[in-house]
């Protein structure tokens, strides 16, 4: 079979905890970037919040998922796309998202602009919502 | 009356139809994602800050914490409370309404 590469975007609407939509969108995440694709991750609306730093899920006794947004550059997933127009609206800052630190120093949370999501989300061929 | 308002003000209107509602002088107890809208520099902390006028409202430690919310930046007038306070809470009122 001859392999067909897509471009893939998993675009994040809700915030972490409150549902099992983020868990459940990594979890497909890991699993479609071991089939080689071209894969990219999108935070806007209550998404945002997945990736606020000091999260401490433990004290509720629930799984830290979030920490494994540290792991997708090891599966290739290198460009994680925040709205700045949702983090402006709640209120957060450049300096309130986690880092995910890339192999050449950079880092791979992005924040862009409702018009940069707009055309990076044109661009997909695959496009899956949670 | 206590009310419980469970859901983040940007995705749904809970929190918006319970200050609409309630009565003034009645308690409102934001949790899960519901303590979103205890945060300074939101879309909704004007809102917040009229209901503080009219309601005691006090927020979950544990679910800002879950969250990576920090106290310091709560709405001045916002109250924190762990589990036994909303266990008091829900014990000085004579009735808790879960909004959701």
């Amino acid at each position: 079979m001859v392999a067909v590469k897509k471009k893939f975007m998993y675009v994040n609407r809700r915030a972490p905890y409150g549902s099992i939509y983020g868990l459940e969108a990594l979890d497909v995440v890991l699993a479609g970037a071991a089939f080689e694709q071209e894969v990219c991750l999108a935070f806007l609306d209550d998404g945002v919040y997945q990736l606020k730093r000091n999260q401490n899920p433990s004290i509720l006794g629930m799984k830290h998922y979030t920490r494994t947004f540290g792991a997708l550059v090891d599966f290739e997933v290198e460009s994680i796309y925040v709205e700045e127009e949702s983090m402006n609206v709640r209120g957060l800052k450049a300096s309130d998202l986690i880092e995910i630190p890339l192999e050449d120093d950079g880092n791979a949370v992005r924040i862009v602009s409702t018009q940069e999501l707009t055309e990076l989300m044109q661009q997909q061929e695959v496009v899956l919502q949670f | 009356m206590l009310h419980t308002v469970n859901k983040s003000p940007h995705e749904k209107s809970t929190l918006s139809s319970c200050l609409r509602i309630a009565q003034s002088g009645s308690d409102i107890l934001l949790i899960e994602d519901g303590v979103y809208a205890a945060m300074t520099d939101t879309q909704f902390e004007s809102q917040l800050q009229d209901a503080i006028c009219r309601h005691r409202i006090f927020a979950l430690e544990e679910d800002l914490a879950c969250r990576g919310l920090q106290i310091s930046k709560l709405i001045p007038g916002i109250q924190t409370v762990d589990y036994s306070g909303f266990v008091q809470l829900a014990v000085e009122n004579d009735s808790v309404h879960a909004w959701f």
